[in-house]
């Protein structure tokens, strides 16, 4: 049974964003979703979580239809997200950001505070916990993002590019965090630049290019696929 | 929460109108009163413009509108249905709250200056409806007779006053209720990054008008003592500007975002105001409030709470910081 199910998604920007594009993720799936610059990737991810409305299609999760949920209401069914620029609460500490989330699953001060804690550990962020998120690097409101994402305890989550401006050593770092996360059950979606990740990490891949899907299969058939080399050698 | 609601609103409250009861009986100046009232007045719209302007971002322009709202609404259930007082304040808090609401479905399509142009359009409409409208007195007001002081009170102003400071009073404990709790905390999500909150699972749109009712319901409830304090009421001066921009300076002085900013904002302005005018003259008083703004835009862009947590830098620093 899929997990996510995408039929026929369409977006106009007074251009067309995306095109009758189709996908459909398995429980425990680790799909890569890759593709050029303003491909579409972002604004699919707007549209599986609700932020902005797709013109025609059907988003089904689940087996149920969420369509025309709102987004705080699919983000409470499981779906969780990172913003490719990171959007940290910066009026509250770096703790407090995943109450914000940790709200919708538990109800104590106590709790909220125990589970918090374990995410930042998780993440690497503990001893920034009381600080606010304007006094962290740039990778580290990525490390937030993701634990505010996590703190939804999601069924699917949607990795925005978390991983671009990390070193080669970092890198292998997050996977092995994104690594413990799959394992626990949670389906991801990873969109990425960086190959050397995507293929490392992802069991699936799907390739977008100017809004349209063009390629999707293992890792390494989608790489000798002449669509896509072409598709990534024109930008 | 009933318990939290207890603690936070009906015990302060028994000992703030005490307190209250206390100064009418020990002070017998009747100009204390009149200046006090002023600056009370003005710290409850502050501490309402700042639950929703403060905490979620939207900047409401129209604060004179929702406070003549509620003045008017209770001068004409107090003039030609003889209400209660209390039944007169709910009125105008709940009449004010309807107008929020529609404010705050506004916040659905609209945000950020946009929103902010179309509160001062809601002010105006309402202006024009009263001029307009021969039973809310038109152009030329309402001319109100206050009525004799009765115990304990020798003058009718102490009574006033003490309205007025259970009044802010109230407007202070919503905000600090709402503060400590996790729609405090929400409300500053929406703030921070709207789209963000709606991923972490926030309804923005249900907690965004509920800040809108919320606040423009204070409001509201701040005017309903306000004719019988100026005693002659009428739409430029209720409706003007003026008002609502010393409640808007007060919370920047004092500091956005925070329950106690409105009360150290309008006292300081508050008192300055009045110290000027008393020393030098009513002209210049403009002049010293609207340079001490324009002091603490640019030097404490987070207002004296901000300097006191000392967390944000001022923007001038903050450019020295980045050569
Ligand atoms: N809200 C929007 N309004 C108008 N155009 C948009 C909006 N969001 C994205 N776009 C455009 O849609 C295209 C796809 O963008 P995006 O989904 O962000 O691409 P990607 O994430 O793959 O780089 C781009 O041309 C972008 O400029
Ligand atoms: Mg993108």
């Amino acid at each position: 049974m899929a997990l996510l199910e995408m039929k026929k998604i369409s977006k106009s920007f007074g251009f067309p964003a995306l095109q009758n594009v189709d996908l459909s993720i398995d429980a425990g799936d680790r799909i890569g979703l890759i593709g050029p610059n303003g491909s579409g990737k972002t604004t699919l991810t707007n549209i599986i979580t609700g932020l902005i409305a797709c013109d025609d299609g059907q988003v089904i999760f689940e087996n149920r239809d969420i369509t025309k949920l709102s987004a705080h209401r699919r983000s409470r069914l499981g779906i969780a997200r990172t913003f490719q620029i990171p959007q940290p609460f910066y009026s509250l500490i770096v703790r407090q950001n995943l109450y914000i989330p940790l709200r919708c699953r538990l109800k104590s001060e106590e709790a909220m505070f125990t589970e918090a804690g374990r995410l930042l550990d998780l993440v690497g962020l503990s001893d920034k916990a009381d600080g606010l998120p304007s006094d962290l690097t740039q990778i580290e409101q990525r490390e937030l993002e993701l634990a505010r994402a996590l703190a939804l305890s999601p069924r699917l989550l949607i990795l925005d590019e978390v991983l671009a401006g990390l070193t080669s050593q970092e890198i292998d770092g997050a996977l092995e965090i994104l690594r413990v996360i799959c394992e626990s059950g949670v389906t991801v979606i990873m969109i990425e630049h960086i190959m050397k990740a995507v293929m490392g990490f992802c069991n699936k891949i799907v390739v977008l290019n100017s809004g349209m899907k063009i390629a999707e299969g293992m890792p390494e058939d989608i790489f000798r696929n002449p669509e896509v080399e072409r598709a990534y050698l024109g930008e | 929460m009933m318990k939290k609601v207890s603690f936070e609103l009906i015990i302060p409250g028994i000992i703030v109108a005490c307190i209250g009861l206390l100064i009418a009986k020990l002070v017998s100046g009747i100009y204390f009163f009149y200046v006090c009232y002023a600056i009370l007045q003005m710290i409850a719209l502050a501490a309402a413009w700042n639950i929703l302007g403060g905490y979620t971002g939207y900047v409401n322009f129209g604060i004179g509108g929702f406070f003549a709202a509620g003045a008017y609404t209770s001068i004409v259930l107090l003039k030609y249905y003889e209400v209660n007082f209390l039944v007169a304040i709910l009125a105008a808090g709940t009449v004010s709250g309807i107008l929020g609401l529609l404010i705050g479905y506004l916040s659905i399509r609209v945000r950020g200056i946009y929103f902010s142009i179309s509160t001062i359009a809601v002010s105006t409409i309402l202006q024009m409806v009263v001029l307009n409208t021969p039973f809310l007195g038109g152009a030329k007001g309402f001319k109100i007779i206050r009525p004799p002081a009765f115990p304990p009170f020798s003058n009718y102003i102490e009574f006033l006053f003490l309205l007025i400071l259970l009044i802010s009073f109230f407007a202070v404990a919503v905000s600090r209720l709402i503060e400590k709790s996790w729609i405090g905390r929400s409300f500053l999500a929406i703030k921070d990054s709207e789209q963000a909150a709606e991923t972490s699972g926030v309804a923005t749109l249900k907690l965004k008008i509920l800040a809108t009712v919320v606040s423009c319901a204070l409001m509201g409830i701040a005017g309903a003592p306000y004719p019988y304090f100026i005693t002659l009421l009428e739409p430029y001066s209720a409706m003007g500007l003026t008002l609502g921009t010393y409640a808007f300076a007060a919370v920047f002085v004092g500091g956005r975002g925070c329950w106690f900013g409105p009360i150290i904002g309008a006292v300081l302005l508050g008192g300055l105001q009045q110290s000027v005018t008393v020393m030098i003259s009513s002209e210049w008083n403009i002049l010293v409030v609207g340079l001490v703004i324009i002091a603490f835009v640019l030097l404490a862009p987070n207002g004296v709470v901000g300097l006191l947590k000392g967390r944000k830098k001022p923007v001038l620093l903050k450019k020295k910081d980045r050569v």
